[in-house]
């Protein structure tokens, strides 16, 4: 199988896009969740919530990704998972890139909590 | 010596220092994020101003929380006694942090002694969004309106906010004015609620 190259790697897509405070998304995302415990009150059903809102996000991410990094179509799911893993996750949102491992592209499953691996490859903020 | 690039490891997040602010995310993750709330919003209410409210609400646990965190940062955990102070304090310290610029402006109202208004040629929030005819006066910036609430309450100054649409000759899109309107207890006097007696 020949190798992906993406014709614009994450950091460049992500340098070019306009964008904001990960503070203010933070908080705005914490006030989603306060609102929806307080709809709801069932854990279960506040994540199920979420779980959908992700999905749509998601889906709406994906789309504006393959339009602004004119990546060719991928042909199995690994090359999938290695794309999103490398290129897309950087140009949505940085956190995450320390997060996911290559390693880990084999489940379709993003982990979104801290793993413990060996090293971070970034520095502390101190 | 262990490396610089050895992450320290915290038993929970909340043991971990406070970052410096400049992380960065990008616009649309934002959009993204914003329009589900006002989607899941909508499932939730039947009118419009129930709608605003509830977005309102979203917002004032964003401002008291950014009151805080940038009394802390920027400040020095020095609070702001006067009116004009943290007016100020929002329209640019809170406007740069959560917008990278500060407010377009900064006006007192002419026909009441207790109102403000902050402008903002394209708020933000509202850059995607679009509204139906249906929803007539329907503002998004609700959610901003929010946050300035939040930090004035906070603070100490209460006030109702609330967002409109302005519409500007030769622009195509209306200008945001956030309304601060101040209760009685805030207006033209040095906010003396919260002293402290040293121990």
């Amino acid at each position: 199988m020949p190798p992906l190259t993406p014709p614009k790697s994450g950091d460049a897509l992500f340098a070019s896009v306009d964008r904001v405070n990960a503070e203010l998304f933070t908080l705005t995302y914490g006030a989603m969740v306060r609102q929806l415990l307080t709809d709801l009150e069932e854990v279960e059903e506040v994540n199920k919530q979420l779980d959908q809102m992700g999905y749509n996000i998601g889906t709406r991410l994906v789309d504006e990704f393959l339009a602004k990094s004119n990546v060719s179509r991928c042909d199995d799911f690994k090359e999938t998972a290695d794309v999103i893993a490398k290129v897309s996750m950087k140009t949505e949102v940085t956190w995450v890139r320390d997060m996911l491992r290559g390693d880990d592209a084999y489940e379709m499953r993003v982990k979104l909590i801290k793993q413990v691996p060996e090293e971070y490859p970034y520095k502390d903020d101190d | 010596m262990i490396g610089v690039g050895k992450a320290k490891q915290y038993a929970s997040v909340l043991d971990k220092p406070l970052s410096r602010g400049r992380q960065e995310v990008s616009l649309s993750a934002f959009a993204f994020l914003f329009s589900e709330l006002v989607q899941y919003n909508q499932t939730q209410v039947d009118n419009i101003a129930e709608l605003e409210r509830r977005l309102e609400d979203a917002g004032y646990a964003v401002g008291a929380r950014v009151l805080e965190l940038l009394c802390h940062r920027e400040k020095g955990n020095r609070r702001e006694t006067r009116l004009l102070g943290i007016l100020s304090f929002i329209h640019s310290t809170v406007w740069k942090v959560l917008f990278g610029k500060v407010a377009d402006s900064l006006e007192k109202g002419t026909e009441h002694e207790d109102e403000y208004m902050i402008s903002e040629k394209e708020l933000l929030v509202n850059r995607f969004i679009s509204v139906p005819k249906d929803m007539g006066a329907f503002n998004c910036g609700a959610f901003v309106a929010g946050i300035v609430k939040g930090v004035l309450d906070n603070s100490g100054f209460p006030a109702v906010v609330t967002a409109h649409f302005v519409p500007i000759e030769g622009q195509h899109r209306p200008r945001t004015t956030i309304l601060i309107k101040f209760a009685e207890e805030a207006v033209g006097k040095v906010n003396q609620s919260w002293v402290v007696s040293g121990a």
